[in-house]
C-alpha cells in the first residue's frame, strides 16, 4: 500500500510557487511596457532636434526673410502625449527657443541674433511655424 | 531501483536563475532606451560658419572702412547680433580687415578663450570634440566710398552644447 504524505500541503506549496512565478512575469512585463511606452513616443529627441532646427534656421535668417517650418510631426507628437500647452516659445530678450511637447520637460536653444526682431506666427492648421526677420 | 530525491528543490533553484536572467534583459533594455535618448545632436560648427557667413554678408554690404574705425560703430547692431548672448561663454569672432599696406584693425567679441583654442585646432589639423568648434574664412571686399581694396579675415567660434530646461 503506498501512504501519501502531506499531498495536501505539497499542492499548497506548488500553487504558492506557481502564483509567485506568474506576479512576478506580470510585474515585469507590466513594467517593461510601461517603459517603453514612454520612451517610445521620442518626445525627448523630437524636442531637442526642433529646438535645435529652429534655432540654427533663425540664426541664417536676412532682413526681410520668412523661412517656413512644417512642425506636423511635433503636433502629431504632442497629440499623442495629450499636451496642450505651447509648443514653440520664444524669449526674444534672451533669444531662447523652447519647444515642448510633452508636459514633463521640454528643450531650449539659444539664436546668437537680436530675436526681438524677428516675428513668429505658428498655424495649427496648415501645421507651419514661419520665422521673419524684420527689416 | 533508482531513488530520485530533491526534484522540487532544483526547479525552485532554477527558477531564481531564470528571475536574474530576466532583471538583466530588464535593465540592458532600459540601458539601451536611455542611451538613444541622451544622444546629443551638435550643431556647433552649423552654428559658428552661420555666424561667420552673417557677419560677412552684413560687412560686405556697403563696406565703410572709416565707418567701422569709429569708436561708436557697434557690429552687433550692423549684423543685428544679441550683444548679450554672442559676447557670453558661447561664441567668439574675430574680424580683422587687413588694408594694401598691410595695416590691420581688428573687431572681437565673445569668449577670448576660444581663439586659443582654435588656433590649437587649426595647428593640428583635426576639430578637437571638447573644444569650440570654429571656422575661419577670407573674401576681399571694396570700399564703397574709396573703391580701396581691403581682406577681411573672420574667425568665429561656437560652443553652445548645453541645454537648458
Amino acid at each position: 500500500m503506498i501512504r501519501l504524505k502531506n499531498k495536501k500541503a505539497e499542492a499548497i506549496d506548488l500553487m504558492a510557487g506557481t502564483a509567485v512565478f506568474l506576479i512576478l512575469n506580470l510585474a515585469f512585463f507590466v513594467i517593461m511596457i510601461f517603459f517603453v511606452s514612454r520612451a517610445g513616443t521620442g518626445a525627448d529627441i523630437t524636442e531637442q532636434i526642433y529646438s535645435k532646427k529652429i534655432a540654427v534656421l533663425a540664426d541664417s535668417l536676412r532682413p526681410g526673410m520668412e523661412i517656413t517650418l512644417d512642425i506636423s510631426e511635433l503636433l502629431k507628437i504632442a497629440s499623442d502625449n495629450n499636451y496642450n500647452g505651447d509648443i514653440i516659445s520664444i524669449d526674444k530678450a534672451d533669444s531662447i527657443i523652447t519647444v515642448a511637447v510633452a508636459k514633463n520637460g521640454d528643450h531650449s536653444y539659444r539664436s546668437f541674433i537680436d530675436l526681438s526682431k524677428a516675428s513668429f506666427t505658428l498655424d495649427k492648421n496648415t501645421k507651419i511655424f514661419s520665422i521673419i526677420e524684420l527689416s | 531501483m533508482i531513488t530520485l530525491k530533491n526534484k522540487k528543490a532544483g526547479e525552485r533553484y532554477l527558477s531564481i536563475f531564470m528571475i536574474v536572467m530576466w532583471f538583466i534583459i530588464a535593465i540592458v533594455i532600459v540601458i539601451g532606451v536611455l542611451f538613444f535618448n541622451s544622444i546629443k545632436i551638435d550643431t556647433r560648427v552649423i552654428e559658428a560658419n552661420t555666424l561667420s557667413e552673417r557677419l560677412f554678408r552684413c560687412m560686405q554690404n556697403n563696406f565703410d572702412y572709416e565707418q567701422i574705425k569709429a569708436p561708436n560703430f557697434s557690429i552687433y547692431k550692423l549684423c543685428n547680433l544679441n550683444k548679450n548672448i554672442v559676447d557670453g561663454a558661447m561664441y567668439f569672432f574675430n574680424a580683422t580687415i587687413l588694408d594694401s599696406n598691410g595695416k590691420t584693425f581688428s573687431i572681437t567679441g565673445g569668449n577670448q578663450d576660444y581663439s586659443v583654442q582654435c588656433g590649437y585646432q587649426y595647428l593640428n589639423g583635426k576639430a578637437e570634440p571638447n573644444f569650440a568648434q570654429c571656422t575661419n574664412k577670407q573674401i576681399v571686399i571694396t570700399d564703397k566710398k574709396t573703391r580701396q581694396i581691403y581682406t577681411l579675415d573672420i574667425l568665429t567660434a561656437s560652443n553652445q552644447k548645453e541645454e537648458f530646461k
